[in-house]
C-alpha cells in the first residue's frame, strides 16, 4: 500500500465535516460517447464480493441501502427474489470466459461483465475459442447479440495487463473495462494510470470499474483519483460482516430471528459505511471545487499532484 | 430434423438488414410458417446470435463466425459452410449445416442438437455442456477438450489429443482417432448405448449401422451397465 499513502491529497485549513449527503436522486453517466451504452450509476462505489451468506441477516439491508443510492450490487439474480422490488439494486453480473453463457443471468443484469479470468483454473486469458483481435470483435458482437442492445456490457482484466491489450480493448465495442487488483500495487497503479491516460490521449473515456479488497477509505478516492470511475467497498463493509450477529444460527439468509436492536444497529453500521464514504467524497470534491458526481473522476485525478507525478497522469485541470 | 424438409413458404433477405432488423422480421413471420433466408456469406459474424423464436429457417449460404450464439428453440439448416464457434453455447432447438465447420463447432452448447455434415476443423464440442453433437466427416485436433455433459458423435474419426480434459458426457466415434488423451478410456458400444446413437444417426439423415462405433467417456465417470 506504500504507493497509494504515498498520494497525498491537497491540503485544507481544518473545517467542519460537511453534513452527511442525501442519497443521489439522480443517477449520473459514465461513458455513453461514440453510440455506447452510459453506466447509470448513484456513485463511484459497488459492491461485488460480498455473498448473500456472508452479509447473512443484513443482505436485505446492505440492498436497500444501496437500491437507495443507485449503486452496484454484483450477485446472482436469485439472490434478490424474496427483496421487496424498492429495496433491489442495479445488478452486475459477471461472466466468465471458458464456460457457456447464463442466459438467465445475461438478460436480467443491469450491466454484464464478461470477465477474462477462467472460472475453474482461475487462470486469466482471452477466451479459449478466439484466436486473433478481429475475431474478438467478432465474439464480442455476438455476446452483445445474446444481451441484448440495451444493457452495458464490458470486459475484466486484471493488474499488469499489457500495452497492446490495453489497445485492442481501447477499440472494442465494449461500454466499459474492469480492472482487477491482482498482484502487486505499483502494477495495479500502473496498469490502471496508463488504461486512463491510453483512453485519454484517443478521447475514448470508457469508464474503469476496479475490483479490490482494499479496507481504506482514504485509497478507495486515491484509487478515483487515479482514473477509476468506480470503486468496489466489500474490503470496508468486510469488518460488519464478522460480528458474531451476523452468523447464520442467530438469523441466517435472510432471517429475522434477529433482534430488532442488534438489526437496527447493524443496519445504521451499513448505513454509516456509506455515509463516511460519501463524507470523505464531498470533502474532497469541496476541496476540489467539483459541484455534482457528473465529472467525479476527471475532478478527483486533478486532486492529486503527487499522484500525477508519479504516475504521469495527465492532469484534466491544466 | 430430417432430409424431408417442408418448402419454405417465406423468404427474408438479410443483406440489407442490420442483426436487430432480422430478428425483428423474422419474429414478425407466424410461428408455423418456414423460413428461407438469404443474402448473407461468410464474412457475416454472429449471425441469429441471440436467436429466440420457435422457427423452422433455412440459410441458404455459408455463415461467418459465432452464428447462434446461445440461440433457443429454432430448428435450423445452413446450406453452405459455418465459421468458427457455430452453435456458442446453444441452449435449445436444432442446428444442421451441411457443409463444414470451422473449429469450436458447439463449444459449451448447453442442451439442443447440432449435426454437421461436412468436416469440423479443430477443438469441436470444447466445453460441451450437454447438447447432443454430431460430426459425420472428419474432425481435427483437440476435440471435445474439457467436454463435462452431453453426447459427441464423429462418424470418421478425428485428430490428436481427444478428450483433453474431459469430465463428464460420452462420445462415440466410427474411424481412426490421432491420438486419446490419458483422462479418456475406451469401451465397448454397450446394448443400452446403441438406441441412443441411432437416434442421432436417425436424426441426421444418416443411414449407417452402429456396430463399428467406439465408446469413450471420462475415467472419471461409470459405465452404462449393459
Amino acid at each position: 500500500m506504500s504507493l497509494l499513502d504515498e498520494i497525498v491529497f491537497s491540503s485544507s485549513p481544518m473545517a467542519p465535516l460537511p453534513p452527511v449527503p442525501k442519497p443521489a436522486k439522480t443517477s449520473f453517466s459514465l461513458g455513453g460517447k461514440e453510440n455506447l451504452r452510459p453506466l447509470q450509476i448513484g456513485g463511484p462505489w459497488m459492491v461485488c464480493n460480498t455473498s448473500p451468506s456472508q452479509a447473512a441477516a443484513k443482505w436485505s439491508d446492505l440492498c436497500t441501502r444501496l437500491s437507495d443510492r443507485g449503486l452496484l450490487l454484483e450477485c446472482p439474480v436469485n439472490a434478490l427474489e424474496k427483496l421487496p422490488v424498492a429495496s433491489i439494486p442495479r445488478r452486475l453480473f459477471r461472466q466468465s470466459v471458458g464456460t457457456s453463457l447464463i442466459l438467465e443471468e445475461l438478460q436480467s443484469a443491469d450491466i454484464v461483465e464478461v470477465t477474462c479470468q477462467h472460472k475453474e483454473s482461475g487462470s486469466w486469458g482471452w477466451p479459449p475459442e478466439v484466436d486473433s483481435t478481429a475475431s474478438m470483435q467478432d465474439w464480442l458482437a455476438s455476446v452483445r447479440h445474446v444481451i441484448g442492445k440495451n444493457t452495458p456490457f464490458g470486459i475484466g482484466v486484471k493488474s499488469g495487463i499489457d500495452q497492446a491489450s490495453i489497445e485492442a480493448i481501447c477499440n472494442w465495442p465494449i461500454d466499459f473495462v474492469s480492472l482487477r487488483d491482482d498482484g502487486p500495487i505499483e502494477l495495479f497503479v500502473d496498469s490502471i494510470t496508463r488504461m486512463r491516460i491510453h483512453f485519454h490521449e484517443r478521447s475514448k473515456d470508457k469508464p474503469i470499474l476496479v475490483r479490490t479488497s482494499n479496507k481504506r477509505a482514504d485509497h478507495l478516492l486515491k484509487i478515483l483519483s487515479l482514473g477509476a470511475s468506480a470503486v468496489t467497498i466489500d474490503g470496508l463493509l468486510a469488518d460488519l460482516w464478522q460480528s458474531p450477529s451476523s452468523s447464520p444460527s442467530q438469523g441466517g439468509f435472510f432471517g429475522s430471528q434477529i433482534s430488532s436492536s442488534t438489526q437496527a444497529k447493524k443496519t445504521c453500521q451499513v448505513q454509516e459505511t456509506l455515509d463516511s464514504l460519501s463524507v470523505k467524497l464531498q470533502e474532497a470534491m469541496r476541496n476540489s471545487g467539483c459541484e455534482t458526481l457528473k465529472d467525479l473522476t476527471s475532478s478527483l485525478r486533478a486532486l492529486t499532484p503527487t499522484a500525477a507525478r508519479l504516475t504521469q497522469i495527465p492532469l484534466l485541470s491544466q | 430434423m430430417s432430409e424431408t424438409e417442408k418448402n419454405p413458404e417465406v423468404e427474408v433477405n438479410a443483406s440489407t438488414l442490420t442483426h436487430d432488423q432480422l430478428l425483428e422480421q423474422l419474429s414478425a413471420v407466424a410461428s408455423d410458417t418456414p423460413i428461407r433466408v438469404t443474402g448473407l456469406d461468410a464474412n457475416n459474424s454472429g449471425v441469429l446470435s441471440g436467436l429466440d423464436l420457435s422457427a423452422d429457417l433455412q440459410i441458404d449460404s455459408a455463415i461467418g463466425s459465432y452464428a447462434f450464439m446461445a440461440a433457443r428453440q429454432s430448428a435450423i439448416v445452413v446450406a453452405g459452410n459455418a465459421g468458427d464457434g457455430c452453435g456458442h453455447s446453444l441452449q435449445s432447438g436444432s442446428i444442421l449445416v451441411r457443409g463444414d465447420a470451422k473449429n469450436f463447432l458447439a463449444a459449451y452448447a448447453v442442451s439442443g442438437y447440432i449435426a454437421v455434415h461436412g468436416r469440423a476443423g479443430d477443438y469441436a464440442a470444447y466445453g460441451l455442456a450437454g447438447a447432443d453433437v454430431l460430426i459425420r466427416s472428419r474432425c481435427g485436433n483437440g476435440v471435445a477438450t474439457r467436454m463435462s455433459g452431453g453426447t459427441l458423435v464423429l462418424g470418421n474419426g478425428c485428430g490428436e489429443n481427444l478428450g483433453e480434459g474431459m469430465t463428464g458426457g460420452i462420445i462415440y466415434v466410427r474411424g481412426e482417432v490421432g491420438s486419446v488423451a490419458p483422462n479418456v478410456q475406451a469401451s465397448r458400444l454397450k446394448e443400452a448405448e446403441t438406441i441412443r446413437l441411432s437416434l442421432m444417426l436417425v436424426r441426421a439423415g444418416i443411414k449407417t449401422t452402429y456396430e463399428k462405433f467406439q465408446v469413450y467417456r471420462a475415467r472419471s465417470e461409470k459405465a452404462i451397465p449393459s
